[in-house]
């Protein structure tokens, strides 16, 4: 009986000693000072041969870990191996998604270091998992998007969204984004714009696609017309001093065989004001 | 043809009486519990984890029954000399191990079948989708197991159970990394190759060092 209550005394103690001990450790402040977790991770080869076939779940199983592990943004040093980190993600499994995407995120927002750096790693990111999903154009329009609102880089927006365009299965809307901000950056000759707008509502099928790609598609032809047009009553009001009212005066002066009409076949106006064309879309929308 | 149809089936119903077929209940648990506790975890798409998840354990838990039923199968035959029962009778050894392999592939395809039904079955509900992909994965899987059950019948008639079983793990190891331990070939070869041309300059170095310290041409060619 002694034996047994001392056998249970030691186990207790032990015990204690071990939850004091545990907790006396837990109490040291812990610094992950230069992200050491990530020194120990293995190369992408060493993944695949671990998984033993399952490269998707070993993907899957480090994109979470991942997730939690730069939820915290209070050290900067374990930014260093970000882009380490998902290169060996979608080394794993080229064709996730969301490691793309999340990844690009967490490089594009955060603080420390050299932006300029960070932009580049984010391209690098992307430009891979749009070369390895050539059968996804959602990839390239996210990536594109992120290149618009968060990097600030609309030529690189504008390269995305091409891409994203150019795939298929790419909705209409994709496309007429790529044309609008292609227009917007002036990233083209106003030929190539109207040829890319009458390709768009071309292949549009619903209503509302076709009309809002031919409301692109006048404002490529007037920016056409008024290049012609404007430097003619530019010119009149410099010899004449006044600006005519009206495309019809032009006609009877000789100058014009014929009032000028828009893409829908309506008359240009002129704004007297500023001496300039004035063009009045209207489309039907019902 | 008879012979081998009766073996199958027996061997068949005595895995069940095994009550193997209740992995597949532990199976649809772990998913459920994993597509809850990953669906938290991950940022986006819940599904591929779940896809992904629910394919690595179908792989794994029919690979653990293709395993340890064909070696433990035969062996308790030979153990419990019930074999020679069956031998006795006009049975050919070949009868036999075609009847047990195709009995324990039953076992296997049963057992694969429920858990990819529990798998479509969480894909439906959890994320109102049906993967046809799934299935042609199992397919996959029922072929892969195929082969693996064929090597543990063959390895449970050589040996002991143990080794049988470290065996037939071992084939499936190495019938994973086969190509990997292929690149790796390569990938040594080249590393050979240069550490070989490595050498070479560091041993003409000495040599072309005394030619220019005498005045002489310099080898560009081994040096370079």
């Amino acid at each position: 009986m002694s034996r047994r209550l001392a056998t249970l005394a030691a186990v207790l103690a032990l015990g204690s000693i071990m939850v004091v001990s545990g907790l006396g450790l837990q109490a040291i402040p812990k610094q992950d000072v230069l992200g050491k977790q990530l020194l120990y991770l293995p190369t992408p080869e060493i993944l695949k041969l671990a998984s033993l076939g399952n490269q998707g779940l070993m993907a899957d199983l480090l994109y979470m870990w991942s997730i939690q592990y730069y939820s915290q943004f209070s050290l900067d040093e374990k930014f260093l191996y970000l882009e380490t980190v998902f290169n060996l993600v979608t080394d794993l499994d080229p064709r996730y998604f969301d490691a793309y995407r999340i990844g690009a995120l967490i490089m594009s927002l955060q603080k420390s270091g050299d932006p300029a750096q960070h932009k580049a790693a984010v391209v690098r990111l992307y430009d891979k998992g749009i070369a390895n999903m050539p059968g996804s154009w959602e990839l390239a329009e996210v990536a594109a998007w992120d290149a618009h609102l968060v990097l600030n880089d609309q030529e690189l927006a504008v390269r995305w969204m091409k891409t994203a365009a150019e795939r298929s299965g790419a909705p209409p809307e994709v496309k007429r984004v790529y044309g609008r901000w292609r227009d917007n950056i002036h990233g083209w000759t106003i030929d190539d714009s109207i040829a890319y707008w009458e390709g768009v509502v071309a292949e549009a099928t619903r209503k509302a696609d076709i009309n809002l790609a031919t409301s692109h598609l006048y404002d490529s032809y007037a920016t056409l017309h008024r290049r012609s047009l404007d430097p003619l009553l530019a010119s009149i009001r410099q010899r004449t001093g006044q600006c005519p009212e009206s495309w019809q005066e032009l006609v009877e002066q000789g100058l014009l065989a014929e009032v000028p009409l828009d893409h829908l076949g309506n008359p240009y106006g002129v704004d007297p004001s500023t001496c300039t064309l004035v063009a009045r879309k209207r489309i039907r929308w019902d | 043809m008879r012979a081998v149809a009766a073996i199958a089936r027996n061997t068949f119903r005595e895995a069940l009486r095994d009550r193997v077929l209740y992995l597949f209940l532990g199976f649809a648990v772990l998913l459920l519990v994993c597509s809850k506790l990953f669906g938290l975890l991950t940022v986006g798409d819940e599904g591929k984890v779940i896809k992904d998840f629910g394919l690595a354990g179908i792989q794994l838990f029919t690979m653990l029954i293709a395993v340890m039923m064909s070696v433990l199968l035969i062996s308790r035959e030979v153990d419990s000399r019930t074999v020679y029962n069956i031998l006795a009778k006009p049975v050919r050894r070949w009868q036999f191990l075609i009847g047990k392999y195709l009995g324990l592939l039953a076992t296997v395809a049963v057992n694969l079948a429920l858990m990819t039904a529990v798998l479509l079955l969480v894909t439906v509900v959890y994320l109102r989708e049906f993967d046809a992909g799934l299935l042609f994965a199992a397919a996959m899987t029922l072929l892969e197991m195929a082969l693996l059950t064929a090597f543990a019948t063959l390895f449970a008639v050589l040996t002991r159970p143990m080794l049988g079983t470290v065996f037939t793990l071992a084939v499936f190891v190495i019938g994973h990394v086969a190509e990997d331990i292929w690149l790796l070939t390569q990938h040594v070869e080249r590393h050979r190759a240069t550490a070989g041309r490595r050498a070479l300059c560091g041993a003409a170095q000495p040599r072309a060092l005394q030619l220019q310290g005498r005045g002489g041409a310099r080898p560009g060619g081994l040096l370079g």
